[in-house]
């Protein structure tokens, strides 16, 4: 397989991973599964590094992700065959990284195993019923619909920003760019975690769509910054009406808190500005 | 917005399917002809690749830089062009302009950019019958989507 489509199929199966934890309810089981898929991010970064050393070109390209499934089980046994299938791709010489993904992937294999042996961590998953539900809290269809469209919108934004900022990390020397980047990405997790964990509880999960390339393959990294300022701003808008229209307290506070935490991201963001201005790239 | 038309668009089922299943959603390897529509004011876009066999569209594919009335959009017109002859295509355009008329300012600028789109990539068809070796054609929407609220 070529080298390129190894990081495609790693992106699969991250996003694989990623989607079925979110869709399980079982908070246990969930991080289980969250753990490994943010393991599986970490292989995907380490093996973008090493192609953008080697100079291989690579993208984000992505074909339809398969983890919905309808119960727990199925979806521990769907994870498996891809983990199984995915090591078939793997160069045979010895390679450290490599060993690494086979090590950590094989683990993954036997815990999902593990789990498969005790009836009680099997469940209907109902993540993708489209109920629009939120188990405890009463919306109107206006509260539910700007709920509904600020998940769909910003759960894309935010894998956006994880694919955008680790791209363009492969290709910077500064280490005060670097860092800032780092941890927008950190942040940018916790959001997806978020957002993705309640679009789950509301039947509403979904993979978000294909990144296109034009977005993180740019030659402009100021102008990237200078947009990416804006769109914070706008972001931080958009949680500001949320909160407002939502008129729920406990989820007011929780979209002031994401607006408060763009703020930060905005200072950042304009500090890699700076930087970049002065010379630093 | 006005509180009656945020009422009036309560989102059906239908919209919420295609919001998370977008239909023909990405590129095509080798397009008979690809288009761009684009906003200039915002930088939001969308592309639309076409396989061409005869008159017959036998496949099609969208991508988008812009929000999810565009995806949603998107997702429903190319599954009304697929399978169609470009003439029944235009056709089908042509009503679809007709029916965003009066849409609110943000849905319009959405619609007419992704039939903009598909308009680019019939112009760029023509274009490479012409022996022409251009990658795409690309369209500028006359709408923007900022509203009077958000100026």
């Amino acid at each position: 397989m070529k080298r390129n489509e190894l990081f495609r199929k790693k992106h699969e199966l991250w996003l694989q991973m990623l989607f079925g934890a979110f869709s399980i309810q079982d908070e246990g089981l969930f991080n289980t599964l969250y753990d490994f898929a943010m393991i599986e991010y970490r292989h995907l970064n380490w093996l973008g590094q090493a192609l953008c050393d080697e100079g291989t070109e690579i993208d984000y390209e992505k074909g339809e992700i398969d983890f919905q499934c309808d119960r727990n089980f199925a979806l521990f046994e769907k994870l498996i065959g891809a983990l199984e299938e995915i090591q078939t791709y793997y160069p045979e010489k010895e390679d450290p990284m490599f060993e690494r993904f086979r090590s950590d992937e094989i683990y993954f294999i036997q815990k999902l195993k593990m789990l498969l042996q005790n009836s009680g961590h099997d469940a209907p998953i109902t993540a993708f019923d489209k109920r629009r539900i939120y188990e405890g809290y009463s919306f109107t269809p206006k509260q539910r619909d700007a709920l509904t469209l600020f998940l769909f919108e910003e759960s894309y934004k935010e894998y956006e920003l994880i694919l955008v900022y680790t791209y363009v990390n492969f290709f910077i020397n500064s280490k005060l760019l670097s860092d800032i980047f780092i941890d927008l990405i950190h942040e940018s997790h916790y959001h997806l975690k978020s957002f993705a964990r309640m679009m789950s509880k509301m039947g509403l999960l979904s993979v978000p769509r294909t990144v296109m390339e034009r977005i993180y393959k740019f030659e402009d990294l100021e102008q990237f910054l200078i947009d990416g300022i804006k769109e914070e701003e706008g972001a931080k808008e958009e949680c500001l009406r949320l909160a407002r229209e939502v008129e729920h307290e406990e989820f007011s506070t929780f979209f002031n808190f994401i607006n408060n935490q763009e703020n930060y991201h905005i200072a950042l963001m304009e500090k890699a500005l700076e930087h970049s201005r002065s010379g630093g790239e | 917005m006005s509180e009656e038309k945020r009422d009036a668009q309560a989102l059906r089922d239908e919209y919420i399917d295609h919001m998370m299943n977008p239909r023909n959603y990405g590129k095509l390897d080798s397009p008979s002809a690809m288009g761009i529509g684009k906003n200039p004011n915002n930088g939001e876009l969308v592309e639309i690749y076409l396989k061409i066999d005869g008159e017959i569209i036998t496949d099609i594919r969208f991508q988008a830089i812009g929000c999810m009335s565009t995806i949603v959009t998107g997702s429903i017109f190319t599954d009304m062009i697929k399978g169609e002859t470009i003439a029944e295509a235009e056709d089908v355009v042509e009503d679809f302009l007709k029916r965003i008329e009066t849409a609110p300012p943000e849905q319009k600028a959405c619609a007419e950019m992704v039939a903009k789109a598909f308009m680019a990539a019939l112009l760029n068809l023509e274009e490479r019958k012409c022996g022409k070796e251009a990658e795409s054609y690309t369209l500028m929407i006359s709408e923007d989507c900022i509203t009077d609220e958000e100026e």
